[in-house]
């Protein structure tokens, strides 16, 4: 596997290296084989993927300061080493609209997630910016045993497996690659701007997948990444939801 | 370069060479001996005294000259004990035919394992075990255990053919000198514990004679190093790949979705773009878009085709085929458009697709031919000439390789019939002008010409990339 030569010539890239190492051996050390959301959110934001503001709380209280700092609305999310698809078992609860709402609906999160997964550990509630919604795409990446390291992009949303409209490149990758992925989806008008939609912002969609091949190529303890859906408007991007998990078995394998 | 004596051994010696005309030993001795294979050839066989006329050794120590390269047919069990000779005779290069290894189980398994090793630890190079071996038309090296008169062999040509199908390889070798398709180099690869499609490519790079490699393989051994030498290969000549076992497999675990849209088909695909490679789906596509790649030159700023043709409906489905790839249709310019109104016939309409009507005859072939060729919006030209009619002379051969090598356009031609039609269909091949037998496998050879270009093209992209 070829990783990122020479990592020492690029401190940046080193300590950036350094912090993402240390949460992914943490979590593999708790013998998870994926990341919770607050700690894939960290790794996306230490590689300048954009992601919504969130902090994480583990009382009303708490969510109720967070929020303070981020505003509304909001989204809730369950945070669980065991729970891997949160809306599933009503782990996601968004349009918070103020603290009254956030109030009720820490609690209904709680007891949702109680009564459809008891056996789960409540690590925390993610307390997150919610998104303006707008075109919705997938980018992701997994080790294929031919080629290593390989970055998806496509259609994204929750219909992604049903349209199948992705194309791959192996990474490392470059900007003619990113492009060539952009341009090479059926869906690809739709990106350019169609039916008086305004095209989207191309520039901040290459950096968010060169930055994933970056990931890849730095951390080989990393097996598979999803983050679906990336909203991208015509100015910015933002990875809503990220997925990280790790080769090796853990308990929620 | 270390894979030379497989291709031009100054001498060969046949292990497990045969009297009985059925054995592999024997075909491949014959092959040796009857051909016109100017090095020196070897049977080995210690249960015999002599094979066709020749003295046989009873080992390979025996034999009193230096060895380039050594075709082993004989039971698995007995390869470790010949590779340890090879390995103390210094042969430069060994092609084990045999089977029994990796594909049969453990046991098969441990001997590779041996004879691996063995490779690593001397310069000897190996094909194989499990392969037909080498075919190169120039130093009539042939190791095929297929009996001439079963197999034809192809003649000399510009297309480099490796596959990791022993049948697959023979079968299309004797179907491409049916079709008087030329070989450069044919090579299959088996189990490939040693030599693999990487080193071939490194290989047949340089080779002056390829102009044109195609690969048909299942399983890629070094997939990053393969993408590598993908895109090095595409700055030289087209290389087109079929590769099979790609069934979605969707198994990998759905841990996330990226996992389970990942099926290999896909995954593969992408990999290929990436490289360059032109993608072939069927073996049809592989040696369709080979003959295009390897004769023609690539469409080089104007990629628009022409269609020429003297029957409507073979117009019609080609132009629903371009239509269908995303391709172009040229708009002619008024010059030719012009040119083509005062010398053609009333009747036929100057447009394009251009029909030529039923009673074209070879000079109004040519008129429309070189109007359109010369015309700088025709970057392609597709020539639809159906041969039945007793207008078309075979000089209308002469014509479409006229109006391509005068204007120097894509040129390929669409052509179905018998006895008559394939006399003319080989005389075109022998003038570089690949024929097809349907619309369809004609459009989809000119994309594949298209697709290269565009490799070029991006090839040069990234060039300047780097220099900024």
């Amino acid at each position: 596997m070829i990783s990122i030569l020479n990592p020492s010539s690029d401190p940046v890239r080193m300590i950036r290296m350094k912090e993402c190492e240390i949460i992914i051996q943490r979590a593999l050390t708790e013998k998870r084989s994926s990341l919770q959301v607050d700690e894939a959110q960290r790794i996306c934001a230490l590689h300048k993927i954009p992601t919504p503001k969130y902090g994480v709380a583990t009382s009303v209280d708490e969510a109720l300061e967070k929020a303070k700092e981020i505003g509304y609305p909001l989204v809730l999310k369950i945070i669980s080493p065991q729970i891997v698809h949160k809306s599933e078992v009503g782990g996601v609860i968004p349009n918070i609209g103020n603290e009254k709402e956030l109030r009720t609906q820490y609690d209904k999160l709680i007891s949702n997630v109680r009564s459809k997964q008891p056996s789960a550990t409540i690590a925390g509630v993610l307390v997150e910016e919610m998104i303006r919604p707008s075109t919705e795409v997938i980018v992701g990446a997994m080790r294929d045993d031919q080629f290593g390291p390989v970055i998806m992009f496509g259609i994204g949303g929750i219909f992604a497996e049903v349209y199948d409209d992705v194309k791959f490149r192996v990474a490392p990758i470059d900007r003619i690659d990113a492009l060539n992925m952009i341009h090479g989806l059926h869906g690809s008008k739709i990106l350019e701007g169609a039916r008086g939609q305004p095209p989207i912002d191309i520039d901040s969609l290459i950096n968010v997948l060169m930055r994933v091949s970056d990931l890849m190529m730095e951390h080989d303890t990393v097996n598979q990444l999803d983050l679906n859906p990336v909203i991208v408007y015509s100015q910015g991007a933002c990875a809503v939801d990220s997925r990280i998990v790790m080769a090796g078995k853990g308990e929620d394998a | 370069m270390d894979l030379d004596a497989f291709f031009g051994p100054k001498s060969v010696a046949v292990v497990g060479a045969s009297r009985e005309p059925r054995k592999f030993g024997h075909v491949i001795f014959k092959n040796f001996v009857e051909s016109e294979f100017k090095g020196k050839a070897y049977p080995v066989n210690p249960n015999a005294e002599s094979i066709l006329g020749f003295k046989a050794y009873p080992s390979l120590e025996a034999i009193p000259s230096e060895l380039d390269l050594a075709v082993i047919a004989v039971p698995a069990a007995s390869v470790p004990h010949i590779i340890d000779e090879c390995v103390s005779k210094g042969v430069k290069a060994a092609i084990i035919v045999s089977g029994g290894f990796r594909e049969v189980g453990k046991k098969g398994e441990q001997l590779e394992l041996e004879i691996r090793q063995k490779s690593k630890d001397s310069a000897l190079r190996i094909i194989g075990p499990n392969c037909i071996g080498v075919y190169n038309p120039t130093n009539h090296v042939d190791t095929l255990f297929l009996p001439r008169y079963r197999l034809r062999r192809p003649k000399e040509g510009p297309i480099a053919f490796v596959s990791q199908s022993g049948a697959f390889g023979s079968a299309v070798l004797d179907w491409a000198a049916s079709q008087d398709i030329g070989i450069s180099k044919f090579i299959s690869i088996g189990n490939k514990i040693d030599v693999d499609e990487v080193d071939l490519l490194n290989y047949l790079v340089d080779d002056p004679l390829t102009k044109c490699i195609t690969v048909y393989v299942e399983s890629i051994s070094r997939g990053r190093e393969f993408l590598k030498i993908a895109r090095e290969v595409a700055q030289n000549k087209p290389l087109v790949v079929l590769k099979g076992g790609v069934t979605k497999d969707g198994a990998s675990a759905a841990l996330s979705h990226t996992g389970s849209l990942a099926g290999s088909a896909k995954v593969c695909e992408g990999a290929f773009e990436q490289a360059g490679v032109i993608q072939a789906q069927t073996v049809d596509e592989l040696f369709d878009y080979a003959r295009a790649l390897a004769y023609q030159p690539v469409p080089k700023v104007q990629k628009d085709i022409a269609i020429v043709t003297n029957g409507g409906g073979f117009g019609v489905i080609s132009t629903d085929e371009v239509s269908e790839l995303g391709l172009k249709l040229a708009r002619f310019s008024p010059e030719t458009t012009k040119t083509l109104q005062a010398k053609l016939p009333e009747y036929s309409t100057v447009r394009n697709p251009l029909d030529l009507v039923g009673d074209a005859d070879v000079e109004r072939y040519r008129t429309a031919l070189n109007a359109v060729a010369s015309d700088s919006n025709v970057g392609v030209v597709l020539v639809i000439v159906l041969m039945q009619t007793s207008f078309i002379e075979s000089d209308v051969v002469d014509a479409i390789t006229e109006s391509q090598v005068t204007y120097g356009k894509s040129t390929i031609v669409c052509t179905i019939g018998g006895d008559f039609t394939q006399i003319l269909v080989k005389m075109l091949e022998e003038n570089r002008i690949p024929s097809y037998t349907t619309p369809e496998r004609a459009v989809n050879a000119i994309n594949a010409l298209i697709k290269y270009a565009e490799v070029l093209e991006e090839l040069d992209k990234r060039k300047q990339l780097k220099m900024d």
